[in-house]
């Protein structure tokens, strides 16, 4: 077992964590599944709903509510026509696009609707132990229809639980075809992060409220669209872009990534009924901190070559005979760059990992890439390329096929030196020759080339070991004795 | 389902759910999380447990489904994960803190990118083999070689164990 294995074991140590469902339990909810597989399609589709619209959120500014109207500057504030109802907003000089219509079905039968769907919903986070916070239980007659809108088929409703801790959402294409289901508190956040504004309940966060008391006006701007939308509002600042077709506007890739996605909900404002902004909610991207970047201009330093008075053929300490040296790669030079091309097309197709542009900056491999150092039998290969600026190295391995490949690029680090890393490494100061003490082939004699060494075909099926690493000058005394984590497993497979 | 048939999930699930809650907890940091992907994917595996190939390959499959209801449950907003190249600060190892420890390595495991990370994790906590890491992920050999590779690089580099000798 590796150090990394022992590490992942200790980490998932879970004999203080007990279990909260039994085999039974998931039994019984498979039976269940099998029986009713459309509650999973609605539980996910309730799902998907708050992934559209939720997001990492930041409030954009701290706004002062005793401005008067008068003294409000007019880029927050909206003009409302009175006699079309038209809503202006003077932020952007756009027409705001109308609120969606009530639902002409009366409150008992939106309820009627979707009761059933509610109590599904409830039943199946109840089952899986999701929404803890939710002790509402289904939506009933005690409820107070907050919001409906729609027709006489779609609709989209807001239910207020009688203690007022949990808003139920509803969402139907018809009768008797949900759509989404959802159940927000309305005191407890959603866990998204530390910030103040993470703080704010879920009904917030999952944009069917403002933290505001009775606004008047509550525009919307979605991901894609130009003009906000005006919402249709409720009691106690709870609103609603209506049945929400408008949650398909943004569609990430299928292969995106987390990062790649961004909430349709962009921007809610509220207003007073003089038109003055009293609330506004900007989706903003949290980026991860950057590291200092290494300048551009620091090169790598490697160590001229020492040539040995006297060879190294056994092990100093034991007297037992080393392990051959790793012998040089009998592939070109011109045909390993042709071959670690592959990767390192997918390495730009990728956009390469964030954080060191010197990676990219380098360029993809030219022949004024250097092979600074080749291992390898046949045309299996680990093989070092250093950039035309000296800043950067690809280590590249091939093993059988072209599809059994590793590839890293690395910036160098400020003191210009790598050091020694899982797979090579740079030959320290005033070392001639070099031992790695691996653990399965006993200690082997590193192959040295301009600079760096390697002890084997590194890659493939890497087993990473600490493992001994002895540096020995000219004269064969010892200059350098240290332990470091490599890949111990020389045969590239 | 039958009942032989039931018995049979039982005896698998008793002795598959362990091993899939830690595996989903080194996915993502989350005990209660782990548990629900755990849970999500034993009920998705009793649901075709009868179309399933219980010979070979159930463990491979019953990871495959831990893993994609855990990357699913990555996309929540509330639950999102923030994957950074290089964290605010490097969790650095206190030899003497087993929790701690243990923190460290989770915090760590979520600074690396998710692919890396369910390659590390499928590859040396969950001892798969490359193929089935492969299978699991639906990527090629090549692929789950080269990014365990490089998620064990960044991995010890977060964990501060590279020597900057």
């Amino acid at each position: 077992m590796t150090d990394i294995e022992d590490l992942l074991a200790a980490a998932a140590d879970d004999t203080d964590q007990p279990r909260r469902y039994s085999v039974d339990d998931i039994v019984q909810r498979g039976r269940r599944s099998v029986r009713r597989s459309r509650i999973a399609i609605v539980s996910t589709a309730a799902v998907t709903t708050v992934a559209i619209i939720g997001g990492l959120t930041a409030w954009s500014n701290t706004l002062n509510q005793s401005d008067g109207p008068a003294g409000t500057p007019k880029n927050q504030t909206i003009t409302v026509d009175a006699k079309t109802g038209r809503v202006v907003d003077n932020e952007s000089g756009t027409t705001v696009q109308a609120a969606p219509r009530m639902s002409p079905l009366s409150d008992a039968e939106v309820l009627a609707r979707c009761k059933r769907y509610d109590h599904e919903y409830v039943q199946a986070n109840k089952e899986r132990g999701s929404n803890t916070f939710d002790k509402a239980g289904t939506i009933d007659a005690r409820w107070k229809v907050l919001l409906k809108s729609g027709n006489q088929q779609r609709l989209e409703a807001l239910f207020l639980a009688p203690d007022k801790s949990i808003v139920s959402s509803c969402t139907m294409e018809a009768t008797k075809r949900p759509r989404t289901n959802g159940r927000y508190s309305t005191t407890e956040a959603f866990k998204v992060g530390d910030a103040p504004e993470d703080k704010q309940p879920q009904a917030v966060q999952a944009h069917v409220r403002v933290p505001v008391a009775d606004p008047a006006y509550v525009l919307v701007n979605l991901a894609g669209e130009t003009t906000p939308r005006l919402a249709l509002i409720g009691p106690d600042g709870y609103y609603t872009l209506g049945y929400p077709t408008w949650e398909q506007i943004y569609k990430p890739t299928k292969n995106a990534t987390w990062e790649d996605w961004q909430p349709a909900v962009q921007r809610v404002r509220a207003y007073d009924a003089a038109g003055k902004r009293v609330y506004d909610w900007k989706y903003q991207k949290v980026e991860p901190p950057k590291p200092t970047p290494v300048p551009a201009d620091v090169k790598i330093k490697v160590q001229a070559a020492i040539t040995p008075d006297v060879e190294l053929t056994k092990d100093p300490e034991t007297g037992k005979p080393l392990v051959a040296t790793p012998p040089v790669s009998p592939e070109s030079d011109d045909r390993i760059r042709d071959r670690c091309k592959k990767p390192d097309d997918s390495y730009f197709k990728s956009g390469g990992p964030p954080g060191d542009q010197r990676t990219i900056d380098a360029g993809k491999i030219t022949p004024d890439w250097k092979i600074v150092l080749k291992t390898g039998t046949g045309i299996d290969f680990t093989a070092l390329l250093v950039s035309p600026g000296d800043n950067v190295v690809i280590w590249c391995h091939m093993y059988d096929k072209a599809d059994h490949y590793d590839y890293g690029r690395s910036g160098v680090p400020a003191t210009g030196k790598f050091g020694v890393g899982l797979e090579w490494g740079q030959v320290p100061d005033g070392v001639a020759q070099i031992i790695v003490d691996l653990p399965q082939t006993g200690p082997v004699k590193a192959l040295i080339s301009n600079g760096y060494f390697i002890w084997g075909l590194t890659g493939g099926n890497s087993v990473i070991k600490n493992v001994r690493v002895r540096g020995y000058d000219a004269q064969g005394k010892k200059v350098y004795d240290a332990k470091h984590d490599v890949d111990a497993d020389p045969s590239g497979r | 389902m039958r009942r032989r048939d039931e018995a049979d999930f039982t005896e698998f699930a008793t002795a598959a759910i362990g091993r899939l809650r830690r595996t989903a907890y080194l996915m993502c940091g989350d005990w209660h999380r782990a548990e629900d992907a755990a849970q999500d994917a034993l009920v998705r595996i009793y649901r075709r447990w009868d179309k399933l190939n219980r010979l070979h390959g159930l463990n491979t499959y019953a990871h495959k489904v831990v893993v994609s209801v855990v990357l699913d449950q990555a996309k929540r907003p509330w639950r999102r994960e923030h994957s950074t190249a290089e964290p605010a600060e490097r969790p650095r190892p206190d030899e003497a803190a087993t929790i701690d420890n243990r923190q460290l390595v989770v915090a760590a495991l979520a600074a690396i990118p998710a692919g890396q990370r369910a390659c590390v994790v499928l590859r040396h906590y969950a001892d798969l083999s490359i193929e089935e890491t492969a299978q699991v992920l639906g990527v090629s050999t090549g692929t789950v070689k080269s990014q365990t590779s490089r998620g064990l690089i960044q991995l010890r580099e977060l964990l501060g164990e590279r020597a900057a000798s």
